[in-house]
């Protein structure tokens, strides 16, 4: 198999259009509402499709822009199997933001099973093959950025879930939604790829912290023993995390940086 | 806590970690395939 004018993607060709795709994902990402209406009623089972929908609409407008300017580099005019993955993640965001709009504050019922396993689905099993797939498949010029995205989406969703219903002090959001001003500050100096070039040691330890956090926070089943862990880490993890999202945005060194 | 309620926490984060392992050893898997 030689490489295609798709890049070197030689086993997954098969490409799908950005919208396309968000069909499929928001078609995904709604599938709750029907056991949320009959269970909760219909109001909420509409804020939640509200919510979820316009999530995943969102997403896949910024892919679709995304995706035109692959394609106008020469590269691939569409979303592999590895990109649907990823973007998987965000759908995963997506269904929580949809419980988090829909009112249902109901961590151990309906509700809270269905952001666990949303997070569970997006933050493990998503997340952790679609790099070896990755390997295996071949990945699209953007993957790199929806993987980030997908990552701070779901993280900022788990946040906004965890702080909603799991209890969780609203500070416990700062870091995750802080992200976002310093990323728009940061691309006014530097290129995406040059802002993510480098991630210190600390990082990744404390990402996970934060999202062990967030999803000790959302555990269905957590009880006593679970609550008091949440209610003695949160205030470390929490500044904690800001304190590294601050640190990374300080290494940029934008005031020395070239624009 | 109940006693109940202590089992059920418990055998929930057991259920989590086993996942976690699981979902790891297939990434492993799949990395040396």
């Amino acid at each position: 198999l030689s490489p295609s004018r798709h890049g070197n993607v030689p086993l997954a060709r098969r490409r799908v259009g950005a919208w396309a795709a968000g069909a499929g994902l928001g078609a995904v990402a709604l599938l709750p509402a029907a056991p949320l209406g009959r269970r909760y009623g219909w109001a909420p089972a509409v804020r939640f499709a509200a919510g979820a929908g316009a999530a995943v609409a969102v997403q896949q407008a910024l892919v679709a822009l995304a995706v035109r300017r692959q394609a106008s580099a020469g590269g691939p005019d569409g979303l592999g199997v590895v990109d649907l993955l990823t973007l998987g993640r965000g759908t995963a965001g997506a269904v929580l933001a949809g419980l988090v709009a829909s009112g249902v504050r109901d961590r151990s019922g309906l509700a809270g099973w269905t952001g666990f396993v949303a997070l569970c689905g997006g933050s493990v099993l998503l997340d952790w093959l679609d790099g070896p797939i990755a390997r295996r498949l071949g990945t699209s010029p953007a993957g790199a950025v929806y993987d980030l995205e997908s990552d701070s989406w779901l993280t900022l969703a788990a946040g906004a879930a965890a702080t909603a219903w799991g209890g969780l002090p609203a500070h416990c959001m700062a870091a995750p939604a802080v992200r976002y001003p310093l990323l728009a500050r940061a691309l006014r100096h530097l290129r995406y790829e040059e802002v993510f070039a480098s991630e210190p040691r600390y990082a990744r330890p404390a990402g996970i912290a934060q999202m062990l956090l967030f999803t000790a926070a959302l555990a269905p089943f957590g009880g006593r023993v679970t609550a008091l862990a949440v209610r003695l880490a949160a205030p470390v993890v929490g500044p904690v995390q800001l304190a590294v999202m601050l640190a990374q945005h300080h290494r940029l060194g934008l005031g020395r940086a070239r624009r | 806590m109940s006693p109940r309620g202590g089992r059920a926490e418990l055998t929930g984060w057991a259920a989590f970690l086993l996942y976690v392992a699981a979902v790891f050893l297939l990434r492993r898997a799949l990395d040396r395939r």
